[in-house]
Parts: structure tokens; C-alpha cells; sequence
């Protein structure tokens, strides 16, 4: 079995790492850096230029030099506020121009050529390889890349497809958060505990419960924002730089800034020749950065109450809140956390490597170099389809256990029906609509009388989070792998198509919905009617009607009949006005 | 239907304590994972069956399928839970508009009343289906209100 190694592709550094002699080492570069800055410049001639010297070419070419793409990757260009807007505000401190139609996949242009944000992170983990290649004097083919917990399966699927363009065989992907409690964890294999991780990049925050038990490190829950990080509090302190200098030189100081200001309470940044060959000095005190600071941070603490909510175990219950990412070692950030959870943080682990060194660990356990350790991780979102009414229908609810799958019947709702579109969604919101659309496919069907055609859909999540789908024929047992039209390689011309395909189907959509109305309404006057009959003395004809008029719904809603229902429902809201005034009187009066 | 009981090596009982639950999907996990020597269609089954028992009332849902197959588990709705149902909605509208009310009291006497169900199923067995199918009805109402009621008062702190 050939090597695997461990990938953390960061927003601002990424890292590699491999076993050796059952322990799992971070590879240096030829300069003995072990961490790569995420960034590639693209000379006017030549190859592109990756990590530190790209790094450095960010304040000579910073049109033409791409950082924090982790930000874009899997992402729609309409997602983005204001794509375009970010580029040219000095605010984002995306210093490169991004474009893409709305509803399309991002693009970064640079020097009139545009690069799809995994062509970028391509690039950093192209050179990743050729330092591990170095190092360890041979092949590297096959990798285990982190990704934020947070993930959602078109930016997984993206991360993939980045490792592959660099030419690495993906063998897993693994959420960030895990992997750094997989380094955690590995001197305390003989104990049972429950630790959270709190994990703050450069771009993105997840926050994970975890119970470790005698080597299975099993995700309880997972939540998070892959929007929220340290550039939000780059930002801020960009928006709040007085002196008048270019944007490049602010965000150079404030980030030095705020990385001395971990330890010092004061700093004076020098700015030699800033402003027209003038010398200035840009100070910042930490109380300063933590009043700019604060309102970003804060932001995570609604996502460590959901998380802690969804595993059912209140703060106190936790061994040990682990630190990770690089703006952890912000004094802020972990008396924030120590509030939250309410006791002291857990700093054992490097900020920086502890992803790497998981990721690394995860690679020794699928290539069979570490044994008794199995990581039980989750599906960090909801996967679902749209449902009558546009409603989102939830298959696999969010923190299930991966891999797994979830099947679904469909039948044809008409008769004569060859055909029915069904859109994959994830999220946690009621409409369809707010959900992130993860693509769409086309069922279909038998000619057969409504109701009697039959297509039984599987819903798989591997082990990286990714989803397929498959679709069984009931008769034969056929299953078959359906292509989804990803809603983020939408071309312009599909989406043409898709709008003429949903006009012609406006008619059948109306109904769906109005039905769909109908029976929410009714699930509420049944509920409310159940409720309140047996707490009501009624004569036996009145109950015999109440009981035909919900005989009346209740068929109604089996033949899915719009019309039938309403009046259905009007039926037996008038016919049981009464029973809402005695139960009324019954409740005041006893 | 698979029994989860049998799938995770467990007694076939009403309660189980979480705890419990997790310890034995931890045990099988180590051996079936598809990273160690078993299938992902095993390891499915094998969530699944997890799923099923560690909250209380699907747990219980599962059980009576299981020990009465034929027999459907049709309650209605507990009577001591009717006057509940006006005030959890108000009390949900009220967090909509941003008033925080008396929701943590209604909250905290929810939870001692789930408290109470989940106590008295630790004493029952299949001999009380009738009693297990009441308190499965019960629990499916005050779950919800609880998670409802929570979400609001937690979107309502943020």
C-alpha cells in the first residue's frame, strides 16, 4: 500500500504531513517552512508563484496575486455579496478581481484568464506534493485533505476535485474540527470524555462536540459559518485605518498588528516612505482591535449553543475545550471562550498544525499504519428535496452519522406522468427556497394509472460527506447512479432552458402549491379538532358530523385534490365554530 | 421491520440510558466502520439502529413496533396537555415579536414534566403497551414544544 498523506488546504496557510514509524510528521519546505500561505501570484511570464513568494508579491501585484480563495471555492458568483462590489471595495481586501454570472460557478481573473477557485487551491496543493515528494523521496499520490466542518457538498466536492487537478488520488476528506481532535485524542485512546473544538481560521469557524471513547471519535454535532474568521477582523481594522496609505500597506500592518498584539498591549508599526515618501507610524492598542474584534467573535457563540443543543449536553458536561486555528491565539477569543463554556480553554494543541497532524493520522488509519482509531463523523447539514408548496422535505437530517443513506418512494401524481423533477437541497430552513440547491434530476416513470408508477430513490452520504443518488426500479431491483445537474455548473443556456421548462410547468406548480396550502390548513383544523373532542360532552349526531366532515378531509387529502380539499376544510371549520366557544367556556369555567 | 435492539447487542427494553446506547454503537463501530474491515451498507444499518435508540421517543416508537407489530400505537392527544396548547402558541408568537415573556418558566416546567414521562417509561415493560403508547404520544408533543421553545428563546438571545 503506497503512501498517503495529510492535507490541510487553509485560507491563509496550508500544511502537509505523513507517517513515520507510526507517528505523524508536518513536511517542511526547502526553506524549512512548514507552513505554505495559501496565495499564488501569476507572473506577467513564466509559471505561477505559490506560498511565501507569492505571498510577498502581494504588495507589488495585488491584482495579480490570489489569496484566501477558500472564501469562493464551490461557490455561486450571486452568493457572494456583491462579487462585484468586493472586488473594488477596499473594505474586502480581495485585492484580485472575481467575476462569474450570477448563479454560475465563481471565477478569479487574473491578468485577462479566469481560474476557478479549486484551479487555484490546485496550485498550493501542487506544491504541497512537490514538498513532500522532496522530503520523503518518493511518489506521493494519494491524499486525505481537510475541509471546514461546515462544508456543504458543492464546496466538498470542489476541495476534491482541487486535490485531483494537483494529481492526488482524494482518499477522504475530513472535517477540520475532527481532525484536529484526532490529534488531541491520540495520547488519551484508553479514555472515555466529551471535548468540544472550537476552531477559528482565517476565513472560517466550526465548533464540534465529540465523545472519545477507547480510540472511536465520535461527532456528536457540528456547526458553524464558513464565513466568519480572521480577514473579518482584518476588515474591520482596514475599515477603521486612519493614515493614507494604499490598501496593500494597511492590511500588511494591521496584520502584523494583530498578531503581536496576542502578547503585547501596544504596538507602533512602522511605515517607512508610506505616504509620498513619508514616514509613518501606524499604533494600535489591544483593547482597540478587541473592541473591532468583539462583534466577530461574538458572532460564534450562537453557533456553539446550537451545537451543544444538538448533542444534548450542556456545557458543564465537557472534559475540554480545544483551541484551533490561527486566531485562537487571540487573548479575546479565549477568555470569549472560557465564558462561554464556562471554564478554561484547552491550548495544548498548535493552533496552526494540529489540523495537519489529524489529517496526517486519518491518512495512517485508511492506509492501515495506525490501528484502533475510527473517526464517526456527521453530516453537518440537513439534505432534503423540495416538496409540494416548496417546502424543504428533510431525508437526512443534519448530524447523522457518515456514511449513510436514506431511500424515498415517488409515484406519479397524474395519470400518464413519464417524468418529475426533483431538486436536492441542504440547509435548515422550512422553504425549499432558502436552502442551498444542491442540484436537481429528472425521475422517471412508467406510463401508469396515478399513484401506480414507482421509483424508489437512495440517498447516499460517503464517508467525505458527498452525496449520490441513486434511483431502483421496484420491478427489476435496477439501481442506478443519477447524474445531478449541479446548481453550480449551470450554464447560462441551462438556466434559459430551466426558466421555459418552469413556465410550461406554472399550471401543474399552482395546484401543487395551492394543494399544499390546503393541507397545512388542514393539519391544523384536524390537530385542533382532535385536541378538543375528547374534552367536550357533544350528542352522538353532533359527533357523527364532525366526524364525516373529517372523514371528508382526511379523503380529501388522500387524492390530493386542491379543490376538493378547501372545501373540505371550509366544511369543517364552519361545521365546528361551535366546539372552539364551548371548549372556551369549558376551560374559563373549569 | 430490523430490530436496533438486536442490531446494537442491547435488551429489548423501553428505556435505555443514552450513555448506554452510545457505548454499545462505539463498541460495533470500531469493528464495522468501512475504514476498519466492514461494509458500508453493514455500518448503515448499524447508524441506523443508533438513530433509532438514542432518543427517547423514537427509541420507544421502535419498541412498541417491534413487541406489538400489528397493533397500532394510536393515542390521542394526553388531556392534561390540552391547556398547553394555547399557551406554548402564545408564548411562541410572543418570542416572534422579541418578548422573552414567561417562556423559560413554561420551558422549565416542560422539562420537568418530560422528566417525569421519561421516568415513569424507565418502570414499564411490554406488558403496559397502553401506558408505553400514551407516554410515546406525550413525548411527541412535549419534544416539540421544548425544541420550539428553545430555538426561540436561543434566536431571541443572539
Amino acid at each position: 500500500m503506497s503512501l498517503i498523506v495529510g492535507i490541510d488546504l487553509g485560507t491563509t496557510n496550508s500544511l502537509i504531513g505523513a507517517m513515520d514509524a507510526g507517528f505523524p510528521v508536518l513536511i517542511a519546505d526547502d526553506a524549512g517552512e512548514r507552513l505554505t500561505p495559501s496565495v499564488v501570484h501569476f507572473p506577467r511570464d513564466g509559471e505561477p508563484i505559490i506560498g511565501r513568494a507569492a505571498a510577498r508579491m502581494r504588495a507589488i501585484e495585488p491584482e495579480a496575486t490570489v489569496y484566501s480563495v477558500k472564501r469562493f471555492i464551490g461557490r455561486r458568483a450571486g452568493e457572494i455579496e456583491g462579487p462585484k462590489s468586493e472586488v473594488q471595495s477596499p473594505k474586502s481586501g480581495v485585492s484580485y478581481a472575481i467575476g462569474g454570472e450570477s448563479g454560475a460557478a465563481v471565477k478569479v481573473l487574473v491578468r485577462g484568464r479566469g481560474f476557478s477557485p479549486e484551479e487555484i487551491s490546485a496550485l498550493v496543493l501542487r506544491k504541497l506534493r512537490a514538498d513532500a515528494e522532496r522530503a520523503l523521496g518518493c511518489a506521493v499520490t494519494r491524499a486525505v485533505i481537510t475541509v471546514p466542518a461546515y462544508f456543504n457538498d458543492a464546496q466538498r466536492n470542489a476541495t476534491k476535485r482541487a486535490g485531483e487537478l494537483a494529481g492526488f488520488s482524494v482518499e477522504r476528506i475530513v472535517n477540520e474540527p475532527t481532525a484536529a481532535a484526532l490529534a488531541y485524542g491520540l495520547e488519551r485512546l484508553g479514555e472515555r470524555s466529551k471535548v468540544a473544538v472550537f476552531d477559528l481560521g482565517g476565513g472560517t469557524f466550526d465548533i464540534s462536540i465529540l465523545e472519545l471513547n477507547a480510540g472511536v471519535f465520535h461527532v456528536l454535532a457540528t456547526n458553524g459559518n464558513t464565513r466568519l474568521g480572521g480577514d473579518d477582523i482584518d476588515h474591520a481594522l482596514i475599515s477603521d485605518f486612519r493614515l493614507p496609505i494604499a490598501d496593500w500597506q494597511k492590511r500588511d500592518a494591521i496584520v502584523e498588528a494583530k498578531h503581536r498584539l496576542s502578547v503585547e498591549e501596544s504596538v507602533e508599526i512602522p511605515l517607512p516612505f508610506a505616504a509620498g515618501g513619508e514616514s509613518l507610524v501606524y499604533r494600535l492598542t489591544r483593547h482597540d482591535l478587541e473592541r473591532l474584534a468583539l462583534p466577530i467573535v461574538e458572532k460564534t457563540r450562537g453557533h456553539c449553543l446550537r451545537a451543544l443543543a444538538d448533542a444534548k449536553i450542556a456545557p458543564g458536561e465537557l472534559d475540554d475545550v480545544i483551541l484551533v486555528g490561527g486566531s485562537t491565539r487571540m487573548p479575546l477569543v479565549r477568555r470569549f471562550v472560557a465564558e462561554l463554556f464556562g471554564r478554561e480553554p484547552n491550548t495544548s494543541q498548535n493552533p496552526d498544525e494540529a489540523i495537519t497532524i489529524g489529517a496526517t493520522l486519518q491518512a495512517g488509519v485508511l492506509s492501515g499504519e495506525v490501528q484502533n482509531v475510527v473517526l464517526l463523523d456527521v453530516t453537518p447539514l440537513s439534505l432534503g428535496i423540495e416538496t409540494f408548496g416548496g417546502l424543504m422535505n428533510v431525508i437526512i437530517p443534519r448530524n447523522s452519522t457518515i456514511p449513510c443513506k436514506a431511500g424515498e418512494m415517488f409515484t406519479n401524481a397524474v395519470p400518464g406522468q413519464r417524468a418529475m423533477l426533483i431538486r436536492v437541497l441542504q440547509g435548515e430552513r422550512e422553504l425549499a427556497r432558502d436552502n442551498w440547491e444542491l442540484g436537481q434530476f429528472e425521475l422517471e416513470f412508467e406510463s401508469a394509472p396515478k399513484g401506480q408508477a414507482r421509483v424508489g430513490v437512495q440517498f447516499e452520504l460517503d464517508a467525505n460527506g458527498i452525496l449520490a443518488v441513486l434511483a431502483r426500479d421496484t420491478k427489476t431491483g435496477h439501481e442506478q447512479r443519477i447524474e445531478m445537474r449541479s446548481a453550480v455548473d449551470v450554464t447560462h443556456s441551462a438556466v434559459e432552458q430551466m426558466l421555459d421548462a418552469s413556465l410550461e410547468h406554472a399550471f401543474d406548480d399552482m395546484s401543487a402549491r395551492q394543494f399544499a396550502e390546503a393541507k397545512l390548513k388542514a393539519d391544523d383544523l384536524l390537530a385542533a379538532v382532535r385536541a378538543a373532542l375528547p374534552r367536550l360532552s357533544l350528542s352522538a349526531a353532533d359527533e357523527a358530523e364532525v366526524a364525516r366532515l373529517v372523514t371528508d378531509v382526511e379523503s380529501a387529502i388522500a387524492l390530493a385534490s386542491a379543490p376538493a380539499l378547501k372545501k373540505a376544510n371550509e366544511a369543517l371549520d364552519r361545521g365546528t365554530e361551535h366546539l372552539a366557544a364551548l371548549l372556551l367556556d369549558q376551560l374559563m369555567g373549569g | 421491520m430490523n430490530d436496533a435492539f438486536a442490531r446494537l447487542g442491547l435488551a429489548r427494553h423501553p428505556w435505555i440510558e443514552a450513555d448506554e446506547v452510545r457505548a454499545a454503537f462505539h463498541r460495533l463501530a470500531a469493528t464495522n466502520h468501512p475504514d476498519r474491515a466492514g461494509s458500508t451498507a453493514d455500518f448503515s444499518e448499524l447508524t441506523r439502529a443508533y438513530e433509532i435508540l438514542r432518543d427517547p421517543a423514537s427509541r420507544l416508537r421502535h419498541f412498541l413496533a417491534i413487541e406489538q407489530p400489528d397493533r397500532a400505537p394510536d393515542a390521542g392527544i394526553p388531556a392534561d396537555l390540552i391547556e398547553w396548547f394555547p399557551r406554548v402558541a402564545a408564548q411562541l408568537q410572543a418570542l416572534k415579536r422579541g418578548d422573552a415573556g414567561d417562556a423559560e418558566t413554561t420551558l422549565a416546567e416542560l422539562t420537568a414534566s418530560r422528566e417525569t414521562a421519561h421516568a415513569r417509561i424507565r418502570e414499564l415493560d411490554a406488558n403496559h403497551f397502553d401506558e408505553l403508547a400514551h407516554a410515546l404520544a406525550r413525548l411527541g408533543f412535549l419534544d416539540k414544544w421544548i425544541a420550539q421553545l428553545s430555538e426561540g428563546l436561543l434566536a431571541l438571545k443572539l
